[in-house]
């Protein structure tokens, strides 16, 4: 599916958007949400960001990254930059760890997706925090340094860690499985 | 570097990321390519961050798709060759050859070209090379003063009773250095079709309410950040709810939201 997509939009084919959309726009749009802790924001952003994947299919290189991660790195860098305003940055409590933690509310919740969820906030502390700062907050390895007074190679390898736990929970055959309904589920809820 | 120092460092998530300076980016590539067979580590990180995005996936509107499809359908097609050109190299022959045989459109096409390709260039540095991100701001120069000075106040309005909608910021940030007063506001709640919030100040030893501005419907989308009038002596702000166009007895109607000057 993924090729597919691929040869779609680097062939500047329109079908390409309708299928993006329908697969992976759910994943966009929460990533972008906890990002920008703003409905409205998010709608605009999530614009944003389609049009910048159809101007910018003929660069990705599917070679360097998967489709998924070339996307979610445009939406989150979009997102980022709409808060990294100096008025957003005053604006927003950053230390607020509610605004963090919150779960935008959905009708009903994939039990696998929760189970994902359960699975990043149940890492240790040190691990989800820097998860959470790095993914969802777009804090540079400079600014988690200063912040939270850890050396830069520690970031780094801890960051290895966090995904290390997070995958030794993904990899398992249950958990892959999980995983492969929710994506699934997410296509046909579509 | 050898392969297990090398994963144990952590410098591929952070590749992944779009975090690692241009350096790191350099160190990366150059053992991806001495090991192919990193690749497949490279990819399972990948999988596992693609996992934590659709754990927290929200379906956006059911007006989205619509819109992102007009927009995108408004975007000419450029006729961009299947190679592009390296932003260092001069005109191959074959482009030069389009350009005498094509004329106008192809002129055209050039220029569609060359925008795309400037800003692909430009978002292609910033993902492949991982640069440091600027803040940008839509703000004024004076705004930007105003919220970094260490000297400016702030002062967050409260909801006076239950709060409608608990994601609702609103702050008045006060410089009294340089005599400017802004009101930042996130996510109010929609104001009815025949009404508008307005903006107050309560001064020292004058207990009636001096009206600021009437805070018009698309200042309130999400985020705005509006100068007001600055005084001197304010003790209070507050936020009502009046008809639209603002309050006309020269007092607040209903008043919503109160914030106290301390100091």
């Amino acid at each position: 599916m993924e090729q597919r997509i691929v040869a779609l939009l680097q062939g500047q084919d329109r079908a390409a958007i309708d299928l993006l959309y329908d697969h992976y726009s759910p994943a966009l749009f929460g990533v972008i949400l906890r990002i920008v802790q703003s409905r409205e924001l998010a709608e605009q952003v999530l614009q944003d960001v389609f049009v910048r994947i159809w101007r910018n299919g003929h660069l990705y290189d599917a070679h360097k990254s998967k489709l998924y991660t070339w996307m979610l790195n445009i939406a989150r860098n979009a997102a980022i930059d709409a808060t990294r305003t100096a008025y957003f940055k005053h604006f927003r409590k950053t230390d607020d760890l509610t605004l963090l933690t919150h779960v935008p509310a959905s009708e009903s919740i994939n039990p696998d997706v929760m189970d994902v969820r359960k699975m990043v906030h149940g890492l240790e502390d040190k691990y989800r925090i820097l998860i959470e700062k790095i993914y969802f907050e777009g804090y540079t390895q400079q600014e988690i340094e200063q912040e939270l007074n850890i050396p830069l190679g520690t970031i780094k390898t801890r960051l290895r860690a966090a995904m290390s736990a997070l995958r030794a929970r993904f990899d398992t055959p249950n958990a892959a499985m999980q995983a492969l309904l929710v994506y699934v589920g997410n296509w046909i809820i579509r | 570097m050898d392969k297990q120092t090398f994963l144990a460092s952590g410098l591929l998530e952070v590749y992944i990321l779009g975090h690692c300076t241009p350096e790191e980016v350099r160190t990366v590539e150059a053992m991806l390519a001495k090991h192919p067979e990193l690749h497949q580590e490279r990819l399972a990180i990948e999988t596992a961050l693609e996992q934590i995005a659709i754990a927290h996936s929200e379906p956006p509107p059911l007006w989205m798709k619509g819109r992102i499809l007009d927009r995108v359908n408004e975007i000419e097609p450029s006729t961009t060759p299947s190679t592009a050109p390296n932003s260092g190299s001069t005109l191959s022959w074959r482009w030069l050859l389009l350009v005498g045989v094509l004329a106008l459109s192809t002129l055209l096409a050039y220029r569609a070209y060359n925008a795309a390709s400037i800003e692909a260039q430009q978002l292609h540095t910033q993902l492949q090379a991982c640069q440091m991100r600027d803040s940008q701001s839509a703000l004024t120069p004076e705004q930007i003063a105003v919220l970094n000075d260490p000297d400016t106040k702030r002062y967050r309005l409260k909801w006076q009773g239950q709060a409608p909608l608990e994601k609702t910021d609103a702050q008045v940030f006060v410089n009294d250095k340089n005599g400017v007063t802004l009101l930042g506001l996130a996510q109010m709640p929609t104001a009815a079709a025949d009404r508008d919030y307005q903006l107050w100040v309560i001064t020292k030893g004058n207990p009636k309410p001096i009206p600021l501005k009437v805070l018009s419907p698309n200042t309130l989308t999400t985020i705005s950040l509006e100068k007001q009038t600055y005084y001197a002596d304010a003790e209070a702000f507050a936020i009502s709810i009046e008809p639209k166009g603002g309050s006309t007895t020269g007092i607040p109607t209903t008043v919503l939201m109160v914030g106290k000057v301390s100091g």
